[in-house]
């Protein structure tokens, strides 16, 4: 295999390892917020379940982002190089800006922008775009749907119990299981998104023909390079999504966690790649709006908002740029 | 209507119904969230409607036992 190709191999798998670093917090900020768990042991819990999916989850997202999204044939590795730059580089842009936009999108993106600056927009397929298009405004919707239809459920079915503390007792406990749900749908969807990154390449380099599927060591790297990335990074990063949106009780947790595990177990059946932050944004704001609409931080709700529009069209633009000087170096 | 759940609620149908037509294949699932949405707006909707007229009536009542 050419050295290029293993350098792109290298940088998806890094790509991959932030993702898990920065989405930790996701998956853990409810056990650890009700003392479940502690810090350590919920990174662990995470880290096992985002590395455990590839049992569960078959890899359509994966053949999604390597066959749906560009033609094959515009697909070179510079290609697919310039735009898992122009995905960290919008990434490392939006985190200083304090936007919270999805890794996800910006690869998509950027694997557009790369592609449409060498090939014109016809190498773009229409079809995949639109689907990827239509769910990043669904996935947090179907998410929020689900939180509060669950609130609700839980509020009616418990509305009688009198004995709070038992009660909060047994939605901690629950919430080991919906954080675990949360994050295998986690690592099945974004580990996927790397494989899709490897395949391409392979396929590129002629490694692997157009209609290969995903071979074992892609799936057992990406699982790996994000369970590892949780591990390490998911206790440092304090600041909790659970808090930012809205205070969340342990019956709260157990209702946004199994939401959006639900939508993104969903998604990864149907080979749609989502961001799983924007998902579990949508539950938690859905369990928030169940008791007043003022329990919801909005300003915070609204960034998402802003991520959505921007991040195609962003991360496109600046891996155009970099598609651009590859050509030139190479 | 002025709980302001019932026009995020209108709104966020709106949203679904509005990316429809990208994904026909998910028609059932675009619609199944569209109506569910519609049916929270009308829900907080006029439970905010019950909730005033129950306290229109308690500002009457006693008003009247006040005169």
């Amino acid at each position: 295999m050419e050295i290029g190709a293993i350098i792109v191999i290298l940088v998806a798998l890094a790509f991959d390892f932030t993702n898990g670093f920065h989405d930790a917090a996701n998956s853990i900020a409810t056990v650890v917020s009700t003392r479940v768990l502690s810090p350590r042991y919920a990174v662990i819990w995470a880290a096992f379940f985002n590395f455990v999916a590839f049992l569960i989850f078959s890899t359509h997202v994966a053949n999604t982002i390597a066959k749906d999204v560009v033609v094959q044939e515009a697909l070179t590795v510079g290609v697919i190089f310039a735009g898992l730059l122009g995905a960290i580089a919008w990434n490392l842009l939006t985190f200083w800006l304090g936007l919270p936009t999805s890794s996800s999108h910006a690869l998509v993106g950027g694997m557009a922008g790369a592609a449409v600056v060498r090939g014109g927009f016809d190498v773009l397929i229409s079809e995949g775009l639109a689907t990827i298009g239509a769910f990043i405004v669904l996935s947090p919707l179907v998410g929020l749907a689900i939180g509060l239809l669950l609130t609700l459920i839980i509020q009616w079915v418990f509305h009688r119990e009198k004995n709070l503390p038992k009660l909060n007792k047994g939605f901690r406990r629950g919430q080991l299981f919906s954080a675990a749900a949360f994050s295998l749908g986690h690592g099945g969807n974004d580990a996927q998104k790397t494989m899709g990154i490897i395949l391409a390449v392979l396929i590129a380099v002629g490694s692997l023909p157009a209609d290969a599927e995903v071979p074992l060591w892609v799936v057992l790297s990406a699982h790996t390079a994000i369970a590892l990335g949780t591990l390490f990074g998911g206790w440092r990063i304090v600041k909790t999504m659970g808090f930012k949106l809205t205070k969340l009780q342990p019956s709260g947790g157990v209702a946004a966690e199994s939401a959006a595990a639900a939508t993104l177990f969903f998604a990864s059946a149907q080979g749609i790649p989502v961001s799983t932050t924007h998902t579990i944004t949508g539950a938690i704001v859905g369990v928030g709006a169940s008791r007043r609409m003022s329990a919801v931080r909005w300003r915070v709700a609204g960034r998402v908002l802003w991520a959505w529009i921007f991040t195609i069209p962003g991360a496109a633009i600046v891996a155009g740029i970099f598609s651009l000087l590859v050509e030139a170096l190479a | 209507m002025n709980d302001r759940r019932a026009y995020f609620f209108l709104a966020a149908a709106l949203a679904v119904l509005a990316v429809q037509g990208l994904v026909p294949q998910y028609r059932w699932l675009t619609l199944s969230v569209a109506v569910l949405y519609l049916v929270f707006a009308l829900a907080f909707a006029t439970a905010n409607l019950s909730a005033r007229r129950a306290s229109i009536k308690k500002r009457e009542s006693l008003d009247r036992s006040g005169s």
